[in-house]
């Protein structure tokens, strides 16, 4: 409840001001104040009364103007590192002016010597100027170095007590000068869960903090990564030209993430021989928290948005085994408390946390089909995936045919089971029976596709 | 153009129009006007909307003219503020105000009214305020046009006063029950202005900054709140931090320095928008409500959330 109290405090930072002299720089700048509100209400309501001064609501006036003062002050917080670094820059770029300002004319013909000092005093400042920074800058770098290796052990501690250990071959660290990048080669995580051990290994891991955005952190993984259960000889073999996780504003829940992955193959690499899993173009996938939703429900919610260009599941179902394209977009509900805990257990909290998906926008665009879905997916008990996909597409036999492999006939036959019969070749976009998640187990309609892992 | 020359251009706008005489303030008026309506007309608006969609494109040209502030305060701005660019291209070098051609009697000669009608009256500037109306209004279009709503979400002409009204509510409903306040709004509007003032706060101070641990004390406990009278309660604010944050400890000194760049930030804002302490607490209160909604891309912060129940959050003294 809001009392007294609060107003009080409220009133009390409103209130304060600047004492005379305090502040140079912003005393000098009032000398050429803005217009008060007042005025400006009394300009919008001339504007819209067309000369009648009595016209309009000056409430409705003071509202309009103090939201797009509102908008302003938005903007104007979002620019703020450039501001703070120009604000850095500029009483050193103003000097550097003042000492390049020529002389007047008369004094430039009748004194040679004071140009020579002009020159000497240039150069001694430029000189000075450029040790300051370069002192200033280097002990700014340590800083944030110490800051990253803070950050960076914080973040392995609370891995540890999720159950996963990194190491590396060696460390090191560079960047200079605007960023600290710490270097991790022969990277190695552990992972210990309920059903084993695993070891995941990759060639290099570089982490970078830019020092103008220290809430951002930047890793870029060098592959190949292999990643197998230990003692065990298959493995999962993953390569790409590039690879790069963003983590924005991490703690204590990230405000985004987002990954990026080109050229990407994964293959299960067996005794007997390389069975690839997946391959991609492009894949690019983002998450960001929603602040609507996260106020509405006082519990982060997450927009996520996902990309992928030539992407192929070869071993998965007809649509998806030959090149496709896939666009989604979603929104994440129920994320937990971020306490260090393994991922199985993670997910099983937010199964129990009420947590689901809404899929607002999934678009497919195949060889054989196209698909549009949207729908809500959550996890069952068991940790299967539930829930229902509406479905709507182009050439409905096709994309009958590239979900279940089978001919369109025996497809339809099982389709419409108890169903409305569609009608053959329709080559319009309609809706389709719906994709269905029973604990697990898929179906298009009442024909079975197959049945997804379990999550925990 | 970079956010930043955008903006500045936004400030002068605004110079130029406070420094017109009435005569050709006026003539501004009706020039916008009409080319407020052409712009209408040539999008197709049925005649019977035209003169509505006019004037609601006129009131968001004027709001977004009349509502901008200067930036920081740095001598280079006083220097940009008295610089006007002689055209919209950012390419040419800015001139002062003097260099100007000002007719006395004839507005339409007047290059600074000429200026101003150019550059927030140009088709283009026409536009945009025409999607930041839309926008509001329908959200931001994808690539299939705007989103769809209901039919009864038609009739509200402030969709984020609802959400915030819906996210506010419950709270305020418990709190009536609780105690029999004489102005429940002006209660809702002091609520809404430490939101705003957190959210903003947000933006130009981060975390871990003494100004932001500050702010989120003063919003949250209300023993601190109650300390307030002719002075800060300092120590009280010392004792209160160091049980929260009490690495590095916190002393007069520390919470001084935080308490002039809070002053420094809260005097700049006053200043720089024109406004007095009431006026600043109703432009904080409009920006929590925006923050509430999302309106504007503000986020709302992390401290809100618990700002909106502060009987339930616990406090140093709890």
């Amino acid at each position: 409840m809001t009392d007294n109290r609060s107003e009080r405090a409220l009133l009390a930072i409103l209130a304060l001001e600047l004492e005379e002299g305090l502040d140079k720089d912003t005393q000098t700048f009032a000398e050429a104040p803005m217009p008060a509100l007042d005025a400006r209400v009394e300009k919008y309501l001339r504007a819209m009364s067309e000369g009648d001064s009595d016209a309009g609501d000056p409430a409705k006036a003071r509202e309009l103007i103090l939201a797009a003062m509102a908008k302003d002050l938005a903007n104007r917080g979002e620019g703020n590192g450039e501001h703070r670094g120009s604000f850095l820059f500029k009483p050193l770029a103003r000097r550097f002016s003042r000492a390049h300002k020529p002389a007047s004319r008369g004094i430039r013909q009748a004194a040679p010597t004071r140009r020579t000092r002009a020159i000497q005093r240039i150069g001694t400042f430029a000189a000075s100027a450029a040790a300051i920074l370069v002192v200033g800058w280097t002990g700014a770098w340590f800083y944030a170095q110490h800051s990253v290796n803070t950050a960076i052990a914080e973040w392995r501690s609370w891995e540890d007590k999720s159950g996963r250990q990194y190491s590396c071959a060696t460390e090191g660290y560079g960047g200079t000068p605007f960023r600290v990048e710490m270097i991790c080669s022969s990277a190695k995580a552990t992972i210990i869960t309920e059903t084993g051990k695993f070891a995941a290994e990759a060639k290099q891991l570089r982490v970078a903090v830019n020092l103008f955005r220290p809430g951002v952190i930047v890793s870029k993984v060098e592959g190949p990564v292999t990643f197998a259960e230990l003692g065990k000889p298959d493995r999962i073999a993953g390569r790409w030209s590039y690879a790069e996780a963003t983590v924005i504003g991490p703690r204590p829940t990230p405000d985004g993430l987002s990954i990026e992955l080109a050229n990407f193959e994964v293959d299960r690499v067996t005794e007997q021989g390389t069975e690839p899993l997946a391959r991609a173009e492009h894949v690019a996938f983002r998450a960001r928290l929603d602040p609507i939703a996260t106020v509405a429900t006082k519990k982060p919610a997450y927009d996520l948005t996902s990309d992928i260009t030539a992407g192929s599941l070869p071993s998965g179902p007809p649509m998806v085994a030959r090149p496709f394209e896939m666009r989604m977009k979603a929104v994440l509900h129920g994320v937990g408390d971020m306490t260090p805990k393994p991922l199985p257990a993670r997910i099983k909290g937010w199964q129990r946390n009420g947590g689901l998906v809404e899929m607002t926008s999934v678009e497919i665009r195949g060889i054989a089909a196209d698909a549009n879905a949207r729908g809500t997916l959550t996890l069952s008990e068991q940790g299967g995936f539930e829930g229902v996909l509406d479905l709507s597409g182009e050439h409905y036999d096709r994309l009958l045919e590239a979900l279940t492999g089978k001919p369109p006939e025996f497809a339809t036959r099982r389709l419409t089971e108890g169903a409305t019969k569609p009608q053959p070749s329709q080559t319009e976009r309609r809706a389709l029976p719906a994709l269905r998640f029973e604990d697990g187990a898929v179906y298009f309609g009442s024909a079975p596709l197959g049945r997804l892992p379990a999550l925990f | 153009m970079a956010a930043g020359d955008k903006h500045r251009r936004g400030e002068i706008a605004l110079l130029v129009l406070h420094s017109l005489p009435a005569q050709h303030e006026m003539y501004l008026y009706r020039e916008m006007r009409r080319r407020c309506m052409d712009y209408i007309v040539s999008l197709g608006v049925p005649l019977s909307d035209r003169s509505s969609a006019a004037g609601e494109l006129l009131s968001e040209v004027m709001a977004k003219l009349l509502g901008v502030g200067t930036s920081s305060g740095t001598d280079d701005d006083l220097q940009q503020a008295n610089q006007i660019p002689q055209s919209a291209s950012s390419d040419e070098k800015p001139r002062t105000a003097a260099s100007f051609d000002i007719s006395v009697d004839d507005p339409e000669k007047d290059e600074r009214v000429r200026w101003l009608i150019q550059e927030v009256g140009g088709r283009r500037a026409l536009k945009h305020r025409f999607e930041d109306i839309r926008r509001r209004r329908w959200g931001r279009a994808q690539g299939q046009g705007y989103r769809f709503v209901q039919i009864s979400a038609l009739g509200n002409a402030d969709p984020e006063t609802d959400r915030d009204e819906e996210i506010l509510g419950q709270q305020e409903r418990r709190d009536r029950l609780q105690e029999d306040h004489e102005d429940p709004h002006h209660e809702r509007d002091v609520q809404r202005a430490w939101t705003g003032m957190l959210a903003a706060a947000s933006g130009r101070f981060k975390p871990h900054e003494d100004v932001r641990k500050l702010l989120d004390l003063l919003a949250r406990d209300p023993v601190v709140q109650a300390g307030f009278g002719v002075e800060w309660p300092i120590r009280k604010i010392a004792d209160a931090l160091n049980v929260i944050d009490p690495d590095p400890p916190w002393n007069d000194d520390r919470i001084e320095n935080a308490k002039k760049r809070l002053r420094t930030w809260i005097s700049g804002i006053k200043r720089e928008y024109g406004l007095d302490q009431t006026d600043l607490m109703a432009l904080f209160a409009r920006y929590g409500r925006m923050a509430a909604s999302g309106v504007g891309g503000i986020v709302p912060p992390v401290s809100e959330l618990a700002l909106g129940t502060p009987s339930t959050k616990g406090t140093p003294h709890d």
